[in-house]
């Protein structure tokens, strides 16, 4: 699975570092003074590296806790994000990191303890007012956890900080830690999903609907927070029907009161990136569908955009009317 | 599907001669101070650099007009401090002693041997102070070949000669011929392995079937040219049953302006469709 592990130089005795290395005897491990050395360079092929990505094993320096972009948090309080890990297992076609990184290497930042001091500094200038972390928005929080360790070692720690939450978003079903855990009030586990039609012709090398469906429902009947994240929604023939299917599945599964809150986006890429994913997949279905410049975005019209919005709305709110729904609009982007 | 085209950039012509006879090369137009050949049936080129890091890079753009999106391979030999001469690799990491950059060739296939760190320096040492080989051109290869094509696309096989130092300057062209000779099989391995990448980028690239003919029948200017080449592409992808020319006649359009915008409207209509396989 990973052929070729980076490392930079003082982490070779990093005990978190050191433990993966030895997860993978056989990958090539190739030495650097920054990550920053493999991942940023320009000219690189995104697309092509995503056939065969390499783990590059960082230290992340300063901004370790940002404020979450508007339209991107799951609460009206203040909402961060954190990321121990940049990129992605899977290929998304409408992802923003495809075109947000020169590299579609895995960064892995090993030095946990300093993102976990920096919560708790967040924590505490927010002064008794609860917080929320995301901590799927450069990567899938669950993806790679059997490489990463990430939920092993993060939900014990806002386990014991009950006035934060932390969002995993993810699409991987890969569910077996988080269950082997007592479920923690305060850790959200936040599936996205598209329709089926979509999820098949998109959303390259992630889990089907129905197995994800089911992941969220096994979560939610052994007690955790279950988070539905429609973002972004997509217009294609039968969308209608597509999303009425999804629904009927996500309300069989998940019992409305482990329902945390169900968040709605459209598709939105920013121009700059739009460019370089078309020129990327230039055969992609979705990049050659009916998206028009907005406000800076690539997107659908207006017109087709509140047609989806609404319509999902409704639906999400007939089939669990209690929830907590966040929408995110391009204005707020 | 295109072919795609890799370029070796190899300093001397005792460490050329192997390759050239085993891709079957003809020697190429050379007058501007660099012997280069090529075989267009296979996709090959390659291009005499000389010794240092600076030709290196030179004869990488030299040959960079000539060919688009290729790969690149610098083909040499390498001092290393105890490996046996005849010993390939695949340079995973090149430091230019110099100016201290590295570049990290990345890896989206097998590599057909071990990989190493290549060292460049200007002049090999008496003395090798790490474990990693030692030449006097990747490094010059490798940022000047980044500027025409993207890393994934671009490498350093290297095979030991000696490890020996030797007086500089003076190669021992038998043994080098013969040490990269022995190597082909793997180096073969490498070239097929990054021609399938350069097919694939080339592949994107190719224009519509139908541009040629509307931009013969109508008049487009530059912008127009570029907005038309992105509708038909996406035209083949929406709506490949129907030919956009014949879709052109029907509809009456005589000018690029309703061309556009006849096309534009028309595919904004038509939804994906994303049917699941029955």
């Amino acid at each position: 699975m990973i052929e070729t592990i980076y490392i930079e130089d003082h982490l070779q005795v990093h005990p978190r570092a050191t433990r993966l290395l030895e997860r993978f005897p056989g990958a090539r491990v190739v030495p650097c003074e920054n990550y920053t050395e493999v991942f940023n360079p320009a000219a690189q092929s995104f697309d092509l590296q995503k056939q065969n990505p390499a783990l590059i094993l960082a230290q992340k320096k300063g901004n370790l806790v940002l404020p979450a972009p508007n339209g991107f948090g799951i609460s009206n309080g203040p909402n961060f994000y954190f990321s121990h890990m940049l990129n992605c297992l899977y290929d998304c076609r409408y992802c923003f990191l495809q075109g947000m990184f020169r590299s579609a290497h895995y960064v892995l930042f090993v030095n946990f303890e300093d993102f976990e001091a920096e919560i708790d500094n967040t924590i505490s200038n927010r002064h008794e007012q609860t917080t929320y972390f995301l901590s799927g928005y450069d990567c899938d929080s669950l993806a790679l956890e059997s490489v990463t360790g990430f939920v092993e070692h993060f939900v014990p720690f806002f386990a014991k900080r009950p006035n934060a939450f932390l969002e995993l978003r993810t699409k991987s079903i890969a569910i077996d830690g988080l269950l082997s855990m007592p479920p923690v009030p305060n850790v959200v586990v936040a599936f996205s999903f598209t329709p089926e039609e979509t999820t098949v012709a998109v959303e390259h090398g992630c889990p089907g609907i129905r197995d994800r469906v089911n992941a969220a429902g096994e979560l939610a009947n052994a007690g955790w927070p279950i988070g539905i994240r429609l973002d972004p929604l997509l217009w294609y023939k039968d969308w209608r029907a597509g999303y009425e299917s999804l629904i009927d599945k996500l309300v069989t599964a998940i019992p409305s009161e482990a329902l945390h809150s169900a968040s709605l986006g459209p598709l939105r890429f920013p121009s700059s990136m739009f460019q370089k994913i078309e020129q990327m997949y230039p055969r992609d279905e979705l990049l050659n569908g009916p998206l028009i410049r907005r406000n800076k975005f690539v997107s659908y019209s207006e017109s087709r955009e509140a047609q989806l919005l609404s319509f999902v709305e409704q639906r999400l709110v007939n089939a669990f009317p209690e929830t907590n729904l966040f929408s995110c609009d391009l204005g707020a982007t | 599907m295109p072919t795609g085209q890799v370029n070796f950039v190899v300093a001397l012509r005792e460490e050329a001669k192997p390759v050239i006879e085993y891709f079957d090369m003809s020697p190429l137009d050379s007058n501007e101070g660099f012997s280069r050949f090529g075989n267009t049936q296979n996709g090959t080129g390659l291009i005499l650099s000389g010794i240092g890091r600076k030709n290196a890079a030179t004869a990488v753009s030299h040959q960079a007009c000539e060919t688009h999106y290729a790969a690149w391979i610098n083909l040499g030999t390498v001092t290393h401090c105890s490996l046996p001469a005849g010993e390939p690799r695949i340079a995973h990491k090149i430091h230019c002693v110099s100016t201290r950059r590295s570049w990290y060739p990345p890896f989206i296939f097998e590599a057909p041997c071990s990989t190493a760190t290549v060292r460049t320096i200007d002049r090999i040492p008496k003395s090798f102070p790490t474990d990693d080989l030692y030449d006097t051109e990747a490094s010059g290869f490798y940022a000047a070949a980044t500027r025409f094509s993207p890393h994934e696309l671009i490498h350093s096989f290297k095979v030991v000669n000696d490890n020996q130092v030797r007086p500089e300057g003076t190669p021992f062209p038998d043994t080098t011929s013969r040490l990269i000779k022995d190597t082909l099989e793997t180096f073969n391995s490498l070239m097929e392995s990054l021609q399938r990448l350069s097919a694939e980028l080339s592949q994107r690239r190719i224009d519509p079937v139908e541009l040629r003919e509307l931009l013969h029948n109508l008049h487009f200017t530059t912008t127009q040219r570029r907005q038309l080449r992105r509708l038909l592409r996406r035209w083949s992808i929406i709506c490949p049953q129907v030919k956009a020319t014949d879709w052109v006649i029907s509809n009456g359009l005589t000018d690029a302006n309703s061309v556009i915008t006849s096309i534009t409207d028309h595919l904004e209509s038509i939804p994906p469709t994303f049917e699941l396989e029955p």
